[in-house]
This record gives structure tokens, sequence and C-alpha cells, in this order.
């Protein structure tokens, strides 16, 4: 009762304090201030209350981002949400840091085998299944029915493509939130880590050849090729770059860790920003070189995790804030069989891996479930198909591929809490 | 100059300082004076700024600003949080009274000197607020100084507790009086009717009562470290976030609601203990700021401030002695120049000036700016230097000097 009494509280006060405030220059700095107040004490409130029917924090923070975004109260409008973007790519960094830092690579030798048949079972079936299911029954599908076979044929390796992306940081928030231990779990944050970067990798090359079927005239571009190759060589470095600086730090600096990581964290951003490398891959790799080529890997878990929660409360809150759920029903028909065809690859696609890899029990049967979240990426992905392939294709395209992201994101972290506790790799939330 | 360049540059100044300070004894007490004036972080603030490094370019800076926003309010919280009124009961009526005296002698006296010479100069460029936001953090002090000397040196107890009292005392007239001047500017400012004008005045310290009223109720629910945090830094966001929406002083609300949580029910020292791990990486965190928008390229105007900021800031302190004397604050005389020891300034004084700019518009790269941080490194080495001289009477094992608290 308190929670949720609470909860309406902060709500109507910030109706009271946005009706009475005077005009100043300042409006979106102070109205943002004050939001990521409110969200950060009635996101944890609501996540606590549905906590009582079982649901993932994770869900209650996206839940009320949902709730206070642009598609419900309008609070965190899309100029809040700009001007806290930069807190938002803030968390990403320090989540992804935590990522990296988590795959030790002495603790997933023995399961590698493991790891690499199900990412390539995954990628292969989830692939292949969703392109050419799309391709050959495209005369059923009313979006694709009328287009032409080359345009047909684009957007099927763009549907599959973007299906291949996963979340990590849901994979990690919902270990951090659950303190989960185990086989799954180092199986699923190590195939969804590698993924993610296996993602980053080949989109580049995935759109420059679905290009060549929905732009007359254009052929492989090369100079695309390499500028993308030298920003994935570049990420790489200035990852191993960054890694070591933190190495360095945590080994001779005894004071302030958690603002270094701060600080480190920033110029991840902005280095990102400056020379267009990807801030998840940049911090992933940093957060990799910690953890196997030192000591320190333990150091940094722990200060990153002293602050944790409320990166995870923002940034899963303003990732439920940009959920188009208004995009679901423009096209809700196509979105769910998107769904229903990713699911279903991706459980063949495990199945097949885990064969491959002689695994049998949960692996097997239950570890799909672990994959279904998307986020982010798949987001960044969709914006950068509308802009290259302008008009009613590129818009629609974006507005099923957002909708299913919506349907994957709020399933994602239910399922891997199922499978968490089914596997009694997590005592928490049971 | 390339980011990564500038990336191994902050970490070797990051690393070399470190090492320097936590490897050898420093004997110097100049080196001592500017390690306590956390003259380090400025310096690295100020390579990454936008003048120097460009790490931290404009852009970042204002993606920052929430957390600068965050900094003021943290820093007028802890205020607050220090009036507990059991406590505050501990201390003389006398002690009061001289303290009140001697703040109200420093600023009347700054910021008639300064605008008397600003007139005969004909300082054009300094407005009359100015002169009054460089009055009032003229007229606070350091505590961190003397809290430096009892941490790390043997020293003459009375006379420290006065001065620490002394010194967090005018601390919080600093705040309040920050907090009636920006009310006071906000509504002159404001148009409409008296009644909205007022309203727009009391609303943030409404939230900051209603902050309290959310605070308390979920304190028993959000008990471990991590929702603790969440709950500092969610109703602190609130609050202060209110008080900037209204153009209100950050530093006087979140003082407000800081000193609400103070005397209510809730467990202070468990308060404390949540809110002390997070009061250092932000002090830090405002020396840094602070050293990104200083304004690295030396002016005439620039100088001829510093000048005249110090020596009206001299001279506003000195009758400290003399009048603490006549009121008998302690049973040994109190030195004739310890005035000198108090020109200290601190961290309060530069978050008062940063939000004068956040709140004023008046730009970051602010003259001000830069004359309050050139000003406390010149001053707090004097006063560090005096107050050895005064107050230690002999030496401890040294600790860390980066240790700012």
């Amino acid at each position: 009762m308190k929670k949720s009494i609470t909860t309406i509280l902060l709500l109507v006060l910030f109706i009271l304090i946005r009706r009475f405030a005077p005009p100043s220059d300042h409006v979106l700095h102070a109205q943002s201030a004050v939001l990521t107040g409110i969200v950060l004490l009635s996101a944890y409130l609501l996540a606590l209350l549905l906590k009582n029917v079982k649901l993932p924090k994770l869900t209650g923070y996206m839940i009320l981002g949902v709730l206070i975004g642009p598609v419900g109260l309008n609070f965190l409008d899309h100029s809040v949400l700009d001007s806290l973007r930069f807190l938002e790519d803030l968390a990403l960094a320090f989540i992804a840091l935590t990522a990296g830092g988590e795959l030790k690579y002495e603790r997933f030798r023995q399961r590698a085998k493991t790891v690499l048949s199900l990412l390539t079972g995954q990628m292969a079936v989830v692939f292949t299944g969703l392109f050419f299911t799309l391709f050959f029954f495209a005369s059923h599908i009313p979006f694709l029915s009328d287009l032409p076979e080359d345009i047909i044929i684009g957007l099927s390796i763009l549907f599959a493509g973007t299906a291949l992306s996963t979340s990590p940081a849901t994979t990690i928030g919902i270990i951090t939130e659950f303190k989960s231990k185990g086989k799954m779990t180092d199986i699923v944050l190590a195939v969804t880590v590698l993924k993610s970067i296996m993602v980053v990798l080949l989109f580049p090359l995935i759109m420059a050849w679905a290009k060549i079927y929905l732009i007359a005239g254009t052929s492989i571009n090369y100079e695309l090729l390499k500028t993308v190759g030298v920003q994935i060589v570049g990420s790489i470095v200035i990852g191993i770059a960054i890694g070591y600086i933190i190495i360095t730090y945590l080994k001779y600096v005894q004071i302030e860790r958690s603002l270094f990581l701060l600080g480190v964290s920033i110029v991840i951003i902005e280095v990102s920003a400056l020379v267009h490398v990807e801030i998840l891959l940049t911090s992933i790799i940093a957060g990799i070189v910690v953890e196997n080529f030192s000591r320190k890997g333990e150091d940094l878990i722990e200060n990153i995790e002293k602050s944790s929660l409320p990166l995870y409360i923002i940034f899963f809150s303003f990732a439920g804030a940009g959920l188009h759920l208004d995009t679901i029903q423009k096209a809700l028909g196509l979105t769910a069989l998107l769904v229903i065809l990713r699911m279903l690859f991706l459980y063949l696609g495990n199945i097949t891996g885990a064969v491959l890899a002689k695994e049998d029990g949960d692996i097997k049967k239950l570890s799909w479930l672990g994959f279904v979240g998307q986020a982010g990426i798949a987001l960044g992905l969709a914006t950068i198909i509308e802009n290259t392939f302008p008009g009613a294709v590129g818009t629609t395209f974006k507005t099923i591929l957002i909708s299913s992201v919506v349907i994957n994101e709020l399933m994602g972290p239910v399922f891997f809490k199922y499978i968490l506790i089914k596997t009694r790799e997590t005592t928490e939330g049971i | 100059m390339t980011p990564l360049l500038s990336i191994v540059i902050i970490t070797a100044i990051a690393l070399a300082g470190s090492v320097f300070f936590n490897r050898f004894h420093i004997s110097s007490w100049w080196m001592k004076g500017l390690a306590y004036s956390g003259l380090l972080y400025v310096l690295m603030g100020c390579l990454s700024g936008p003048e120097v490094l460009h790490i931290l370019t404009v852009k970042v800076l204002d993606g920052l600003n929430i957390l600068v926003t965050l900094v003021l309010g943290w820093v007028g919280f802890l205020v607050g949080l220090q009036t507990k009124y059991r406590g505050l009961k501990r201390f003389p009526l006398k002690y009061y009274l001289n303290g009140f005296i001697n703040y109200l002698i420093a600023f009347v006296l700054s910021f008639t000197l300064l605008s008397l010479t600003s007139y005969l100069l004909k300082l054009n460029f300094l407005e009359i607020r100015d002169i009054f936001i460089l009055s009032l953090t003229g007229a606070i002090s350091s505590p961190i100084i003397i809290g430096s000397l009892l941490k790390n040196e043997r020293v003459h107890a009375k006379l420290s507790y006065w001065l620490q009292f002394n010194a967090a005392f005018d601390n919080l007239l600093g705040v309040v009086s920050i907090g009636i001047w920006f009310s006071l500017f906000t509504y002159l400012k404001l148009d409409g009717q008296a009644g909205i004008k007022i309203l727009r005045v009391v609303i943030p310290l409404l939230v900051a009562g209603m902050g309290y009223i959310i605070y308390r109720t979920l304190f028993d629910l959000l008990k471990s470290r991590q929702e603790r945090l969440i709950l500092n830094l969610g109703s602190l966001l609130v609050v202060v976030g209110t008080a900037y929406y209204y153009g209100q002083s950050i530093l006087f609300v979140s003082f407000v609601f800081g000193s609400i949580l103070a005397n209510s029910r809730i467990n202070t020292r468990a308060l404390y203990r949540s809110v002390q791990d997070i009061e250092k990486p932000l002090y830090i965190l405002l020396l840094f700021f602070a050293g990104a928008y200083f304004s690295v390229s030396p002016s005439k105007n620039l100088i001829l401030l510093i000048g005249l900021y110090f020596g009206t800031h001299f001279i506003s302190k000195i009758f400290m002695g003399p009048i603490s004397n006549r009121s008998h604050l302690i049973r040994e005389k109190v030195p004739v120049w310890i005035g000198i020891g108090n020109i200290g300034m601190g961290g309060l004084s530069l978050a008062m000036i940063i939000e004068y700019f956040l709140l004023s518009g008046a730009g970051p790269n602010g003259l001000l700016l830069s004359v309050l941080i050139l000003s406390i490194l010149i001053n707090d080495l004097i006063a560090f230097r005096y107050l050895q001289g005064v107050v230690v009477i002999g030496s401890r094992v040294k600790k860390n000097l980066l240790s700012i608290k």
C-alpha cells in the first residue's frame, strides 16, 4: 500500500511542480533533474510492487518508463530523454563494462564448446530460417506481398539480420538482480555478449548486402566496408587501451575508484562519439581486458556494483520510455508473426547448437529463453535502416521492427528469470 | 590534441599525483596546503576542460548539468544534516553570537569595500549582484583546513574546537544568506500577482517538506545499501531539481531538506553512513567541475579582481581576533591575527559561485569562478600556514593527504 501511494504521490508531485513553474532558460535541465529523481524512486517502488506478481525488477523499471514516457503521461518526453541521453549512455557504458568484466576466460574455457556451438547454431538457424521463411511466404504476408522480388530479398535480409540482436544489458541486469551463479548463467551471458559483438561486426555487412537488392544500381561498397572495418578495429583497440588504463589505475591508485570509473565511462562515450566507434563494443572489450589480463576483475565489478542500481533503473526506465508501444497496433499481425518466428528459430538454433556440443538437459531445453530479450542495438539498427531507406518501406520496416523489439524486451527478463529459478541458479525472487 | 593522448595525460597526472602524495612524506607546508585545498582535482578538471584537452567539452559539461545540480544539492544537504538541534544545543550561545557578528562584519565590509573600489576604479564589468556573491563567498571560511589539521596533527584543542565551530557556523549562515538572496531575487524578477510570486518562492520549500514525508515513508522500506542510495539520490534530485526549476538556491533548499531530516525521528547515524559514502566523490567532482569551467587565459581584469578580492577579503576577516577576544570565548586569549587563519575558503564558496552561474545564466566560463579558484589556492595556503603556526602543537603519523575530509 505504502509503495503504490508513494508512487502515485511522486507522479502527482511532478504535475504540481510543473504546473506552477515560472518560465526560465533552464527549464529542460531542471525538469530533467526532477524527473530523474522521480524515476529513481517510483521505478524502484513499482518494481517492488511487481515483485509480488513474480516479475523481475527490470520489467518494473521499463513499465514505469512506458507509463511516464511519450506514449503514456508524456513526462519523459523526447526533449527530456534527449537531454538525459548522456546519462543513458553512461549507464550503458557501465553495464557493458560489467558484462565484459564477467567474462573470465578460465571460467569459460571448459564451456567454450557449448558457448560456441550455441552461438553458431542460433546465428545460423535464426538468420537462414527467418530469411527463407519470409522470402518463400512473402506472398501471404500483407506488407511484403505486393513488393517486387528484389525488395523482398532485401527486407528479408534486414529482418533476419536484426533478429540476431540480443540484449546484454538485460542479461547482465537480471544476473545482477538475482545474483545468479552457475552453468546456465555463464553460458547465457557468454553467448549474449559474444553475439552482441558479432552483431556489431556483421551488421554493416548485412546492410551493404541488403542495399544491393533495395536500392537499384547499388553494388557492394568497399569504401563503406573499409570504414566499418576501421571503426570496428578502432573499438577493439580503444577498448584494449582503456582496459589497460583501468588495470593500471586499480593496481597503483588506491583512491576513488568509483569516481575513476565514472571518468572512464565519460571518456568511452566521448571517444566513441569522436571516432564513431560503438560504446557497447568498446566497453565490453575494456571489461574483458581487465578481467582476463589482470587480477583486478573482481575489483572492477565490485566498484561498479556499488553504484549499479541507480544506473540500471535509469537505463531500463529510459528504455521503457523509448519503447514505441503505439506502433504495435499499426502492424500487429506482422509483428506477432515476426516475434513467433524469431522465437521458433531461436529454439531450433539452440537445440542444434546443444546437440553439436553434446549438451543435454536444461541447456538444450531451456537456455533459448535466455536470449529472447532485445534492446538498444536493435532499436539503433532500425533507425539506421529507416535513414538508409527513406520513405514508406523504411518507416514501415522500422515500425514492425520496433514493435517486435518492444514485445521481446518485455518478455526477455521474465523468461530469463524463469530459467534461472528453474535451474536453481538463484534463490532470490522465488 | 587527440582524445587518446588526453586520456593518457590525465591518467598519468592522476597516477603521478597519487603515487607522490601516497608514497612520499611531504614535509613542505605549502605542498600540504595545496593538497588540502584539493588543487590536484581542480588541475585535472582544468586540463580536461574545454580550454585545454577538450575531453570535457562544453557539450559534455552540458550533459553533466544534472550531476552538477546533484553535487550542489549534496553540499547543501550535508550542511543541513549537521543542524540537529540536540547537537547545536551543545555550543554556548556566545559562540553563535560571536560567529554571527564575525560573519556579518566580514560580509558588510567585503561588500562595501568591493562596491567602493569597483565604483572608484570604474570596473564596469562587475555588476552589483557579482559583488554580492563575491562578498557572500568571502564571508565564509573553510572547515576543511582546520578539520585536516585536527585529523593529522596534534593541535591546541579548545582553539581548534572553536575555530571549527566558527567555520561550520559561517558556512551555515552562507547557505541561509544565499537562500534568502535568491528568494528575493526571484520574487523581484517574476511577473504577475504577489500571491503567485510568493507561491513560486515557497513551492521549493514545500517540496523539501514533501520530500521529507516521502523519505520518512520509504526509509524503513528501503534498507539495503543500494536501496538507501536510491532513496538519497532520488529524493535529493526531486528537491534540488524543484529549486532549480523555480530559480531558487539549490544549496539552500537542499539545506532545508537536510535540516528537516536531521531533526526528524529518522536514525541520523544510519543516514549519515549512507550519505558519507558519496560525499567525498561528489566533493571531488565539484572541484573537478570548477577546474573544467576555469578560464585559463590570464587577463587584466582577472589579475585586478584577484588583487581586489584578496585585499577586501583580508581586511574584512582581520577583525575576527579582536572581536572574539571581547567575547571571552575560550579561557585563553584568541590570537589577535586569528582572522588570517579564517581566510581559507573551500568547497562551499565554490558551490555558491557555480550555483550563481547555473541559476543566473551568466555562462560557465566566468571571470568570477576563475577569481574564486585562484583565491582559494592563495587563501588556503596562507590560512593553512598561519593555522599551522598557531594551532599545531605536535605531529602525528601522516595519513593520505588526498583524504580531504
